[in-house]
């Protein structure tokens, strides 16, 4: 403790600069309660994540203008994987963080591909920072006790190359249906960086 | 039909460039419509392909104002650059360090690495001992990327180049391929290098996070530094901070294992670059083991000299 003071007291001795370059977007930690939020879907309906409660949550950042995310779309990724857990009880919410985009923008996407989940507008991007989303997609799975169970990438296959890709939501999805841990809980996410109002 | 008349422009490009030959043939352009924000050239630093005399080949990136590509570890988002350069059977063919990289925001706190307006990328071209009938030979560049400015567009090229066989050969783009080396980092501890490293910090092997420092003694004073983490799709690399003393920069940062992934086995490469008073960026490619190593008793930390 005296000998980081003393380092401190001496900050001439320190020519140059030193900078701190934390990242401001942290998300909560896989264990976590995951934030509770509410937004508005693309019909002007609230969703309120503590109401879902007693169900697994999955939550997909979303911005229509981001190749990612329409590489995605166009395999229809998100919507077979929405599909085949929703009678498993699991709830899917597009979280939409992009600034210049708006209930229309969402309804009009959710209408091109018949999505079978609403896109909720956080245009402001609390949410998206409450989170940490970093880019879209960047996936959550909140489990049924409203803890974070899983946080990163939607499949291992950044450039859509690889042929076969590994589903890491729907891998913990499966793990968190059987009541076993989440394994890989944390992957790095990968995409277009979510384009925050400033 | 489009993957036609690529075939055909490239053809037609094969033509000029074995036309061209009887001068000298320098650089490659892009075959085909250019994509993406980007456009490709490749470049040889030898007019003539002489058996068994390895040689070098650039492909420059030539990026539209305000876009940007990535480094092989994009940061927050982003995708890594996909670079390749073919040569017929029997050459071998390796990529050089990839170019040094700038940083920048791509929102708040979402971290980006890459390149704007250009980045040269090298190869090294080793041909065989012997090129018996052949008389000239093909160099094709293939690149993907994803360019981003406010949106991002993925995007695709290629270029090629073709070199005439034979018993000597000049050099040639000189001034390319000196200022393209300036841009490439140099592995710490090669003689002549710019600074001596020390690093410090690993993970447990029970635990899932370390503090690590790299310390760089530069020969001479730097104005700034930068640096830049390589690829690490299982770790999180927080808490980061530079300290400049005079000729000495500390990095200082955290790696986490990721929840349910495993330690990587081989050593994070980091890209520590200083900024010399006249702008001139030098950049020090430095292997940190995450686990933990054994030291000599009098040694805190290792010193790669």
């Amino acid at each position: 403790m005296k000998t980081s003071f003393v380092k401190w007291i001496f900050p001439f001795l320190i020519i140059g600069s030193m900078a701190c370059l934390a990242a401001e977007a942290t998300s909560p930690a896989v264990g976590q309660p995951a934030p509770d939020f509410s937004l508005m879907d693309h019909h002007g309906r609230g969703v309120t994540l503590s109401a879902l409660k007693g169900k697994i949550v999955v939550l997909e950042w979303i911005n229509p203008d981001c190749p990612f995310v329409q590489r995605h779309y166009q395999a229809e990724t998100m919507k077979k994987l929405a599909e085949s857990y929703r009678d498993k009880g699991v709830v899917w919410l597009a979280v939409n963080s992009t600034h210049y985009m708006n209930a229309e923008n969402n309804r009009q996407w959710s209408e091109k591909y018949q999505l079978p989940y609403p896109i909720l507008d956080d245009r402001d991007g609390k949410v998206g920072r409450m989170y940490g989303a970093r880019p879209t997609p960047h996936m959550f799975i909140i489990d049924a006790k409203g803890l974070l169970a899983y946080t990163g990438a939607i499949d291992s296959d950044p450039s859509g190359s690889a042929g076969q890709a590994i589903s890491y939501v729907a891998q913990a999805l499966d793990l968190l249906l059987a009541n076993k841990g989440v394994s890989p809980a944390e992957t790095k996410p990968y995409g277009c960086s979510v384009k925050y109002a400033k | 039909m489009h993957r036609l008349a690529s075939l055909v422009l490239m053809a037609v490009a094969g033509w000029f460039a074995s036309a061209a030959m009887n001068s000298i043939t320098l650089a490659g352009q892009s075959v085909g419509a250019p994509s993406g924000h980007v456009r490709l050239e490749i470049f040889a630093d030898v007019t003539a392909v002489v058996p068994g005399q390895p040689f070098s080949v650039g492909v420059r990136c030539r990026i539209d104002p305000d876009w940007h590509i990535y480094w092989k570890n994009p940061g927050e988002a982003g995708l890594a650059t996909d670079l390749r350069v073919t040569a017929p059977p029997g050459f071998a063919v390796a990529a050089e360090a990839w170019p040094i990289p700038e940083r920048f925001e791509q929102g708040p706190g979402i971290v980006g690495y890459g390149y704007t307006e250009e980045a040269v990328f090298l190869w090294r071209v080793t041909p065989p001992r012997t090129l018996r009938g052949v008389s000239r030979i093909r160099l094709i560049a293939d690149g993907r990327w994803l360019a981003c400015r406010k949106l991002c567009v993925p995007g695709q090229g290629q270029a090629a180049l073709t070199l005439g066989v034979g018993t000597t050969s000049k050099p040639a783009n000189g001034e390319l391929f000196k200022a393209a080396r300036r841009r490439l980092p140099v592995p710490a501890g090669e003689p002549g290098t710019a600074a001596r490293v020390r690093v410090e910090g690993s993970i447990p092997v029970s635990g899932s996070a370390g503090r690590f420092m790299v310390e760089l003694f530069w020969s001479k004073p730097m104005a700034r530094m930068e640096w830049f983490p390589g690829p690490a799709p299982t770790l999180e690399i927080t808490d980061e901070g530079v300290e400049t003393e005079f000729r000495t920069n500390r990095i200082r940062f955290s790696a986490r294992r990721l929840a349910g992934q495993p330690l990587p086995a081989a050593p994070l490469e980091i890209l520590a670059v200083g900024v010399d008073p006249s702008g001139q960026r030098i950049g020090v490619a430095v292997e940190v083991r995450l686990i933990p190593q054994p030291i000599k008793p009098e040694s805190k930390g290792r010193v790669l000299d």
